[in-house]
């Protein structure tokens, strides 16, 4: 097709506009620009809706440096993004080789499908599901333990000493499954004849792994380091709910990640909006330490895409 | 297959994707079978088979905690939003896709920034705005607020798809004096129709699951969606130590979802695994 000649320009032009600029200026009006006001409102003192809107400068930054609640969240949000996902994706890339070496097709297809189950389900649910698991009193693993002769092992899964860990091994069990999804994709696509030539110099299953599949997937590993960093810092629900039907009514802080704590901040009570600047200010810092991982994501792997 | 030792690691590693595959297996069912069981017989042993299969905490939840309500708002707004935003979303996922304009490359790049985005870097001042408009505590306003933010993500599924139609029919209708208009409406959507479909299915599936949007918007008992109304349910339930009606409640909320989801289960791998696979 001769893209650039004149009969495709007139031909395309008004198709173009009409579909494409009302959809940008809706997206731009919620999506994009919410940004800049989000900026915006971090300057000030607000309580929202009323007209006392003091110019501050970044006082509400200067604040958020001396208030150890929210440095305590992020340093969790830091530990869901690296511990989580050192886990998540070791775990991935481990079962993706087991995966692959599956002879049957349909099996490969249904433990995918199983796994991707949890990626389904309404957080709040799962959260739920979690917490009767790890109920002290009737829990799923308590009891198990106790039944198998293991009672020395049953704990008070959700007080302070092991909540990060029940809370985190909920978001291990539902992303591994989403990883698992996309590994395979990745790996479907690198062409038999490497593995079949590599048989043929006797390599074993994990050379193979290793030496091929490892290499030429690079670039979706990069893809979902971002993606998980993305995930995490976004994680909501599932740490919102967590606890709340057995412990306290707002997620206990040792799970607490920024996402929740601006929630809590903007809208915890159920009142008008209470601190809309200070929120805004910890959305804004949120968004640049986003932005500061994915660069290093990026900068560290530096993967050319590979082609086939 | 002969037992080799190099093969040991597979062995291991294929033993605890199994664990994995049964735990996940045995949960739900755990879960589906208990809620079956009254509060005291749950407290007696989790083990056990129910007693007899009551289906009290069924009807208790679904009427007195008025989750068939909370399903029917799910229902209205998320099926609202999924058709609005293939509405909007598939001309210009075409668009991207398949033709070349000036300005594309900002366009793009918009689009693949609004994947990114977090919900928390905006719902302040979304909130502020749509509160101005009247538009919090409304259906209407919460499948738009749905149908917005699945944009960026559906025209990234969309233009997948239509990379994958080859332009040779396009460039017939061309030349049969078809208008850009009509060759995309009676060629393009037609032919990318599974692409579309898939990418439906995964809105609709990620949009019925989701919590924090209606939790800032919805704060109105009677319009409340499935998630926030299964929420709302908790402080209720577990006050009264009514355990066996929160099983059934999150048995009620995950059904739909696992439903819907196995059946369309390939079309939906698909749809997220478009643009990875061989081409």
């Amino acid at each position: 097709m001769q893209q650039n000649g004149e009969i495709y320009k007139s031909r395309y032009r008004n198709f173009i506009l009409i579909s494409i600029i009302p959809a940008m200026i809706l997206y731009i009006i919620f999506m994009i620009y919410p940004i800049a006001e989000t900026l915006y409102y971090s300057l000030f003192h607000w309580a929202g809706f009323s007209p006392d809107m003091d110019y501050v400068g970044v006082s509400n930054y200067l604040e958020l440096t001396g208030d150890s609640l929210f440095i305590t969240t992020v340093i969790t949000s830091l530990k869901y993004v690296f511990l989580g996902g050192f886990i998540i994706l070791g775990i991935t890339m481990l079962f993706t080789y087991a995966i692959n070496n599956f002879k049957s097709e349909r099996l490969k297809s249904a433990v995918q499908m199983i796994l991707f189950v949890p990626n389904t389900i309404s957080p709040v649910a799962l959260a739920l599901l979690w917490g009767f698991i790890l109920n002290t009193r009737w829990g799923l693993l308590n009891t198990t333990l106790s039944t198998i002769g293991l009672e020395t092992l049953t704990r008070g899964w959700m007080g302070d000493d092991y909540i990060f860990a029940a809370a985190l091994s909920l978001l291990v069990w539902i992303h591994v499954g989403f990883f698992i999804v996309i590994f395979v994709a990745a790996t479907d696509r690198i062409p038999n004849s490497l593995y079949e030539s590599a048989e043929l110099d006797g390599a074993s299953s994990l050379d193979k792994f290793t030496k091929i599949t490892f290499p030429l997937v690079k670039d979706i590993i990069e893809v979902c380091m971002v993606l998980w960093t993305i995930f995490s810092f976004k994680i909501f629900g599932y740490i919102h709910v967590f606890g709340a039907g057995t412990a306290a009514s707002q997620a206990h802080v040792g799970i607490r990640n920024i996402s929740v704590q601006l929630y809590l901040t903007a809208f915890g009570r159920r009142t008008a909006i209470n601190r809309v600047g200070y929120a805004s200010a910890m959305a804004i810092v949120l968004l640049i330490l986003l932005a500061i991982l994915v660069y290093a994501i990026k900068k560290i792997m530096a993967v050319e895409p590979v082609e086939y | 297959m002969k037992f080799s030792l190099s093969e040991l690691p597979r062995y291991i590693i294929n033993f605890f994707l199994f664990l994995w595959v049964l735990f996940t297996i045995t949960m739900f069912g755990w879960l589906i079978l208990t809620s079956f069981k009254s509060t005291r017989e749950i407290y007696q042993g989790v083990f056990a088979f129910p007693n007899e299969f009551l289906i009290d905490n069924y009807i208790r939840v679904l009427t007195d905690f008025a989750m068939l309500r909370y399903m029917f708002n799910s229902l209205v707004a998320v099926l609202t939003a999924t058709v609005v935003v293939l509405i909007i979303a598939t001309p210009v996922a075409y668009v991207l896709g398949k033709l070349k304009f000036f300005g594309q490359g900002p366009v793009s790049f918009s689009i693949i920034i609004g994947l990114g985005i977090p919900l928390q870097a905006i719902f302040i001042p979304l909130y502020l705005m749509m509160a101005r408009a009247g538009f919090t505590d409304s259906l209407l306003g919460l499948s738009w607020l749905y149908a917005i933010t699945s944009f960026p993500f559906t025209v990234y599924l969309l233009i997948g798809f239509f990379k994958t139609i080859p332009s040779t029919l396009e460039d017939a209708a061309r030349v049969d004096g078809a208008t850009a208009f009509q060759s995309f409406i009676k060629i393009m959507v037609p032919l990318a129709r599974p692409g579309i479909i898939s990418a439906g299915i995964f809105v609709f599936v990620m949009l019925w699951k989701e919590f924090l949007l209606s939790l800032v918007f919805i704060s109105e008992s009677s319009i409340q969606p499935i998630s926030l109304g299964l929420y709302s349910l908790i402080t209720r339930l577990t006050y009264t130590g009514d355990w066996g009606g929160l099983f059934a409640g999150v048995v009620l909320v995950m059904l739909p979802s696992i439903v819907f989801y196995s059946i369309l289960a390939k079309r939906f791998i698909a749809g997220l695994t478009v643009g990875i696979g061989k081409s």
